[in-house]
């Protein structure tokens, strides 16, 4: 009993200890390449500025100007990304900085508040 | 999970009615704390009440979830580890496990709650995100520390958003807050029977509705399918989010 709890918390706590980088070069290219498909929405933007509001702001701060660890959003790392990379960000997260993934959130959430991020760019 | 920072309070409860016994109401009071992105801790605590008995603090609870891989895969594997800390009368049934059954409600409150249950928990909780769906498929081991066997259980469910677009309007009770879906849990015996055979069994509908405010509830009615099950049990539950609370309370306290 004991030997596998001390096997379980080494697993975990290696896991957990991974090394991670900047996060761009490790976007797949299939990811990169994505379009935002509701680019072209004329609700998207104002439908990200709520989810934004609801599920990110606590965090990034209501204008997205960032708070404490957590990124401005209103910076080249967003207006540089490609909506296909940030797609991916939101769907994965960096856990070990404290950015968590938001895949449970339907994927057309997740593309609307990109587009809102563009937008505010 | 719950994000990093952020504390949620809930209050999750069940009624139900044994065959052969008194109907009964019970509620675990939730407080979960995002430590990390990969680690969440929760406290509960216990209570229950019996009709024509007595309402009386069951025990407490305290779980922690790992979430090991660090990068979003098909599968989501989140490790649980939980010690609790209930007697006899706890009536919670936050999971089945092992030959759980709605006769061990039955017994009066003044006789369960005199045995003592010092239980360490472990569950493996499997997630998948695909077009709306939410999957999860949990296994669930539960160790007494006592001398007795390992116990186990599952609950695997499916819920969805009704829409999966956000309307670009501030709503509460709009298509997008709602999520309706299935879900089934049930005990599989232990470690020296490991069985269908005289376990209990639930399927159950369920509702959710997340308002922007921060407020859920949740409501799930399960029917019983085998004889050892409750024919049926009316799970409900609210919560309430706080964001950031860790960095506001870093704020007070400067």
């Amino acid at each position: 009993m004991k030997r596998s709890l001390l096997v379980l918390l080494m697993t975990v706590s290696c896991l957990a200890g991974e090394p991670s980088g900047s996060w761009e070069p490790k976007v797949p290219l299939s990811f990169r390449a994505l379009d935002n498909p509701l680019s072209s929405d004329p609700n998207a933007t104002r439908a990200g500025a709520k989810l934004f509001q609801h599920h990110c702001s606590a965090c990034h701060g209501q204008n997205a100007q960032g708070i404490e660890k957590a990124r401005a959003l209103r910076s080249p790392v967003v207006s540089d990304a490609s909506p296909g990379s940030l797609f991916w960000l939101l769907r994965n997260g960096i856990l070990r900085r404290g950015m968590p993934a938001w895949s449970h959130l339907p994927a057309e959430q997740r593309w609307q508040i990109i587009t809102w991020l563009k937008s505010i760019q | 999970m719950e994000e990093p920072g952020n504390l949620e309070i809930s209050s999750f409860n069940v009624v139900g009615r044994p065959t052969s016994g008194n109907s009964f109401a019970a509620s675990l009071l939730e407080i979960e704390y995002g430590i990390k992105a990969w680690w969440t801790t929760e406290v509960y605590l216990a209570g229950q009440t019996t009709a024509g008995q007595s309402t009386l603090f069951t025990g407490w609870r305290w779980e922690n979830r790992i979430r090991p891989l660090m990068g979003e895969h098909w599968i989501n594997p989140v490790l649980y580890i939980e010690f609790e800390d209930l007697n006899g009368a706890d009536k919670t049934l936050e999971e089945v496990v092992g030959f759980d059954s709605q006769f061990d409600q039955a017994e009066p409150n003044a006789i369960a709650r005199r045995e003592r249950k010092h239980e360490f928990e472990t569950k493996l909780l499997l997630s998948s995100n695909f077009r709306g769906w939410n999957v999860s498929e949990n296994l669930i081991a539960e160790k007494n520390l006592g001398n007795e066997p390992w116990e186990f259980g599952y609950a695997v469910g499916a819920a969805r958003p009704l829409r999966l677009k956000a309307s670009p309007y501030a709503c509460n009770l709009c298509w997008e807050n709602l999520s309706a879906g299935v879900e089934m849990y049930g005990g599989l015996g232990t470690r020296h029977d490991f069985t269908l055979a005289g376990t209990s069994h639930y399927v159950a509908p369920t509702v959710a509705l997340e308002l922007p405010s921060g407020t859920t509830f949740r409501v799930s009615p399960g029917f019983g399918v085998t004889g050892a099950s409750h024919p049926f049990l009316l799970r409900f539950a609210v919560s309430w989010e706080a964001p950031a609370f860790g960095r506001r309370v870093r704020e007070w306290l400067r």
